[in-house]
């Protein structure tokens, strides 16, 4: 909607290494940071492989919305400051040399 | 419920820790994630199998309760009723006499009984015990009633030839009696069985076990061996001259062939006497041997044949010293007196004339007066031929020309040779 009403977007997707590749074997209470929400989960192998397999997925149907509807994207890691990734955005749009 | 170990029961104690681990394990670690979304999605896939996820969890418990307790009835050694019933207590009896050590091609008989003996230890099973006993005229116990079988196969390994004779009847007692308040007990005796026609006992021993027990007799050896043996060999006083010895030696042929071979008879190692001998199969022949030295010695026996046991082909005995009797002849000559006194070997004869004699003389068996009255006597043996008149210790009266005599003390020496029968 805001593309169609001619914004001008750029998407910016955060993930943290922990995100990535979660080290989590199991019995863990998991707590959603931003609803409290928790559960209750036993992790192994098989269950880390598929988190792994669905968080490649989501990415990958990210990167081709953006694509496809000319929206640019990018993704960084927590690790990277925000000014120094600021930066970085403006050198790639051309805004800084 | 019965138990060989019941101290081991206290290990029951290991569950408590087992249990608390379990309750502290359940206590789940906090974690925050950004997002619960592929997580959600993960286990909503797996939802139906949440409720084996938690049997999984409790199943994991009582498999290791389970554990646990198969371990402490281990340790503790349940007796179950069957087992008590079906357990077999089995006596082995291993003859280790002389004639186990016949030899058959490459082994001994002795050497494969203890062959024998391993494989019944191999066979037998955990609830199974066995006592190992060896025998000769001796029972020995070489292990009590165990099932292990390492303690068992030593104790096999343990049992030692020797050249003692066999008599079964001690061990068979002792193993009657330690099975009499066994359930399930049984009696194998690996042996040549060569106990011999002398031991009756055995052999209605081995006929007749006793009602509580089987008994298993489990031969090492055809009971024709090609063996000759000496079976005696010993010294006795002479029947014929009480001052010699004899050697009564008795060979015997127990093979079912033909056997020629030399005898041959060593004394001090020094060869005395050979002698070819023929035997046909199971004959025994007894010799004696006698007209040995004063000297005495070690009579050894030797039978110069190649046969199955070698340990019967030497025999030993002893020969006693014989002393010669020191016989004091007090005379003015004599020659048939003394050639009879010296021509026997048994006398040591010393001839003196009477201004020689000193009364009292010590050191001499017999003193002998010939024609001479001593001055005086004292205690010891004398024999005075023919003495004089003159000086005499006793009355001699006239000689008696038809003497009567009516009857005579015959066994005294001095009239060992002499016959006073009138004929």
């Amino acid at each position: 909607m805001l593309k169609f009403q001619k914004h001008d977007l750029f998407v910016l997707h955060i993930v943290d290494e922990k995100e990535v590749n979660p080290e989590l074997l199991g019995d863990y209470h998991l707590v959603d940071v931003e609803t409290n929400q928790l559960r209750p989960v036993t992790i192994n192998e098989s269950h880390l492989k598929r988190y792994k397999r669905l968080f490649e997925k989501y990415c990958g149907d990210l990167d081709r919305y953006c694509m496809q509807r000319e929206i640019g994207f990018i993704r960084t890691a927590t690790e990277l400051p925000f000014d120094e990734l600021i930066l970085r955005i403006f050198r790639m749009g051309g805004f800084v040399s | 419920m019965n138990f060989l170990s019941p101290a081991a029961l206290f290990l029951f104690g290991i569950a408590a820790p087992i249990i608390a681990l379990y309750i502290l394990k359940l206590r789940r670690r906090r974690e925050p994630v950004s997002t619960l979304m592929f997580w959600e999605q993960i286990f909503r896939e797996k939802q139906t199998t949440s409720l084996f996820q938690k049997l999984k969890h409790l199943l994991s418990l009582l498999l290791q309760l389970l554990f646990l307790a198969l371990l402490v009835l281990a340790i503790a050694r349940r007796q179950f009723g069957f087992m008590t019933k079906l357990a077999r207590q089995i006596v082995l009896i291993i003859d280790h006499s002389a004639s186990m050590n016949t030899r058959e091609e490459a082994l001994s008989h002795l050497e494969s009984a203890k062959q024998r003996a391993l494989k019944l230890v191999d066979n037998l099973r955990f609830i199974d015990e066995m006592m190992v006993i060896s025998c000769h005229t001796q029972p020995i116990i070489h292990s009590p009633f165990t099932n292990h079988q390492k303690s068992l196969r030593a104790a096999i390994a343990s049992i030692q030839p020797t050249d003692v004779k066999t008599d079964l009847a001690p061990a068979l007692s002792l193993a009657y009696s330690v099975t009499q308040t066994n359930t399930n007990p049984e009696i194998v005796v690996l042996s040549d069985f060569a106990i011999g026609a002398q031991s009756q006992q055995v052999a209605e021993m081995l006929q007749n076990p006793p009602p509580h027990a089987k008994l298993h007799l489990l031969p090492v050896a055809d009971k024709v061996s090609h063996n000759v043996g000496i079976t005696k060999f010993r010294v006795r006083k002479s029947l014929v001259n009480a001052f010699d010895y004899q050697t009564l030696l008795t060979v015997a042929n127990t093979s079912d062939a033909e056997k020629s071979f030399n005898v041959e008879l060593y004394l001090n190692d020094g060869l005395l006497d050979v002698r070819p001998y023929t035997l046909a199969p199971g004959e025994n022949r007894s010799e004696i041997f006698s007209n040995f030295t004063f000297e005495g010695g070690k009579l050894k026996a030797v039978l110069d044949v190649d046969d199955a046991l070698s340990t019967d082909n030497v025999a030993y005995a002893a020969l006693p010293k014989r002393e010669r009797i020191p016989v004091l002849l007090v005379t003015r000559g004599n020659t048939f007196l003394e050639n009879a006194l010296t021509v026997d070997e048994k006398l040591d004869v010393t001839v003196i004339s009477p201004g020689q004699y000193k009364p009292g003389e010590a050191g001499y068996g017999v003193t002998i007066f010939d024609r001479y009255n001593p001055p005086t006597l004292v205690d010891g043996n004398y024999m005075i031929i023919y003495p004089p008149k003159a000086g005499a210790m006793w009355e001699i009266g006239a000689p008696l020309e038809t003497p009567i005599i009516t009857d005579w003390v015959r066994d005294h020496p001095i009239f060992a040779m002499s016959n006073l029968t009138i004929s």
